[in-house]
């Protein structure tokens, strides 16, 4: 029970909002995507990624698993490029409101009366139709020519159209809400060797499209003036009106009793939302607190940001050990990339400050805690950049011969500009060359010296010269 | 009477203005070569090997252990009155020893020495500074093999 309450304390707000955003996300594409393929192939790959994958890696199933990972892995792509239509047509939905919150109406507007009335018409005068009544997904990538009617779905539009002398009774129509969308359209052929022979060329054009989308077709029979309703692989006789009005009003969702279809519709939606609640928290408690596990960075570089232009850092902590925990399954896909230490020094003002680091001072990727920084507080030193005029003297070692004596040596430039911190700076008084020996020196002259910056923490103006010109002079030496 | 009186009060405001007119121009005359500055100059500073005679011996920017011994030659002219300076002596930016001397009008030389030692190798520096210690002269040497 301790442990319980003590789970229960440790959940965040943020924790909270990223389940429930993640269900809402999950309900969405239920709600905007049911009943159509979109949903089943969505489902199968969810199956697929949490279910039989990690069966087959924690089996052992090393080829089955590469497998596995390659197909979700393409998923996205291909669902993208094969369901184009659908998202196209859920992205251009007419406002934002019924994208994130409005449900796919059905065609409640549909005259499924007049549609079956003028069916048995046709049939009883034994004149062969095909009408297409549009699920969720729009048949026009599998059918070809049609042409756009857009004419108030009537008994009469109906007969007239499949009227023998009519140009476009040889195809079929397409019904979408309350119109007739298309007139004379082809519809592909099914190529399944399953279709009774008896069934002729609109039989096998119903069957394709049904086959291809989720639409449902009607056919009427031209020799013996049946009707036959094709969905999905099946292919089945109507044997009355009544039956033919319920496979319709099923088709587009049209309940007999509107009110009850309503609550089941309700009913439908909350479960399949609390469904999706249930397994996101499942999920998020797997990745966010299943099997702890800590792991150690022994040198986490520190950034410091923010510095007053002209302060320069010259003393401080360069990298930290980082002790994290978090699950088995973050932790362990965890780099130092993805762990950032940060010191602002925006209101620093002092010379040394010693800076605590915390939680606050550290990017973690989501899910991952802080349980230890060593050292915990970092002393910053913080510098004036200054820059100096220097004086050159030459740096002589060696000896003369006996009888010389070195007169004067006259440095050229006889200064050098250099900058550092004021701490630094403000102790040098003069920069040396190298070391020249007076062994070789015989007579004046002039000679090329390279001069030795120290510390090497000096900077240089663009541009100096890191040599010296020395004008010598040799003279006797008076004994 | 009157003219003889008026006469000689003429001559004796005349001999007056004649007296301090002379008196002026031999003010003139001997303030004139009062020309240089009254303050402190030094007209010479070098590194030496010693003496010979009043002036240095020597003088060189690089002397060798085995002289033993290295020297300051400073030579004061004018100075306006007594002063103290002081020589500063820096192996590389190490002050080692800073002595004062007292310098006397109207001029004066100085000769200030430094026994050398095998630690004392290396770039020096001299800086000779006044009373209110400004620098009036920085000599650099070194000390060699």
């Amino acid at each position: 029970m301790d442990t319980l309450f003590t789970f229960l304390a440790g959940i965040r707000c943020w924790d909270v909002a990223d389940i429930l955003l993640i269900s809402y996300i999950l309900f969405r594409l239920y709600a905007l995507f049911r009943g159509t393929l979109v949903f089943g192939i969505l489902m199968g790959i969810a199956v697929l990624w949490f279910v039989l994958l990690p069966i087959t890696l924690s089996t052992g199933m090393v080829l089955t698993s590469q497998v596995f990972q390659g197909i979700t892995a393409a998923a996205a792509l291909i669902i993208i490029v094969v369901f184009r239509t659908e998202i196209r047509s859920l992205l251009l939905a007419k406002n934002l409101k019924s994208f994130f919150w409005g449900f796919p109406r059905m065609r409640l507007n549909t005259p499924v009366e007049v549609i079956v009335e003028s069916v048995y018409e046709l049939a009883k005068k034994r004149t062969g139709a095909l009408i297409v009544l549009m699920g969720n997904e729009d048949p026009e990538e599998v059918v070809h020519s049609g042409i756009s009617w857009r004419g108030q779905v009537s008994k009469e539009m109906i007969l007239s159209i499949f009227w023998r002398d009519n140009p476009v009774h040889d195809g079929a129509i397409i019904i979408q809400d309350d119109q007739i969308r298309d007139v004379g359209v082809i519809l592909p052929l099914s190529q399944s060797k399953d279709l009774p022979s008896r069934y002729g060329t609109r039989h096998r054009a119903a069957a394709g499209l049904a086959e291809a989308t989720d639409a449902l077709v009607i056919v009427v029979s031209e020799e013996r003036g049946t009707v036959s309703v094709a969905k999905g692989t099946e292919m089945k006789g109507v044997t009355g009106r009544d039956q033919l009005l319920q496979t319709v009003r099923e088709h587009l969702g049209i309940p007999e009793n509107e009110e009850g279809g309503k609550k089941r519709g309700r009913l439908e939606l909350s479960i399949a939302g609390l469904v999706f609640l249930i397994c996101v928290s499942f999920y998020w408690y797997i990745i966010a607190k299943g099997e702890a596990t800590v792991k150690i960075f022994e040198e986490i570089p520190v950034e410091y940001v923010n510095s007053e232009p002209g302060m320069e850092i010259i003393g401080s902590v360069n990298s930290l050990r980082v002790e994290l925990s978090g699950s088995a399954r973050l932790i362990r896909q965890m780099s130092e990339d993805q762990v950032n230490v940060s010191i602002d020094l925006d209101k620093v003002t002092e010379a040394e400050k010693t800076i605590k680091i915390t939680r606050k001072n550290m990017s973690l990727p989501p899910g991952v805690r802080l349980q230890s920084v060593t050292p915990e507080e970092v002393e910053v030193v913080l510098d004036r950049m200054v820059r100096k005029v220097l004086p050159i003297q030459v740096n002589w070692v060696g000896k003369l011969p006996e009888n010389l004596r070195l007169l004067d040596a006259k440095v050229t430039p006889r200064q050098i500009a250099l900058t550092e911190g004021s701490r630094v700076i403000n102790e040098i008084s003069t920069i040396y060359t190298e070391k020249i020996s007076l062994d070789q020196i015989e007579k004046s002259g002039t000679i090329t010296a390279k001069l030795d910056i120290s510390p090497a923490s000096l900077k240089m103006d663009s541009g100096s010269r890191t040599t010296v010109d020395i004008d010598l002079k040799v003279a006797d030496r008076i004994r | 009477m009157k003219f003889k009186f008026f006469t000689f009060f003429l001559l004796l405001i005349y001999l007056a203005l004649n007296f301090s007119s002379q008196a002026f121009a031999q003010d003139q005359e001997e303030a004139t070569p009062v020309e240089s500055p009254q303050e402190l100059t030094l007209v010479r500073a070098v590194m030496c090997e010693g003496l010979r005679g009043l002036g240095p011996l020597n003088e060189a920017v690089a002397f060798s252990i085995e002289r033993e011994e290295v020297f300051c030659f400073l030579n004061f002219d004018p100075v306006p009155e007594k002063t103290p300076i002081r020589i500063s002596w820096f192996w590389k930016d190490e002050r080692r020893r800073n002595p004062k001397f007292i310098l006397k009008p109207p001029r004066w030389s100085t000769l200030d020495s430094m026994q050398l030692r095998d630690a004392d190798k290396g770039p020096w520096r001299v800086e000779v500074r006044d009373a209110e210690g400004n620098i009036l002269k920085t000599l650099r040497f070194s000390i060699t093999d």
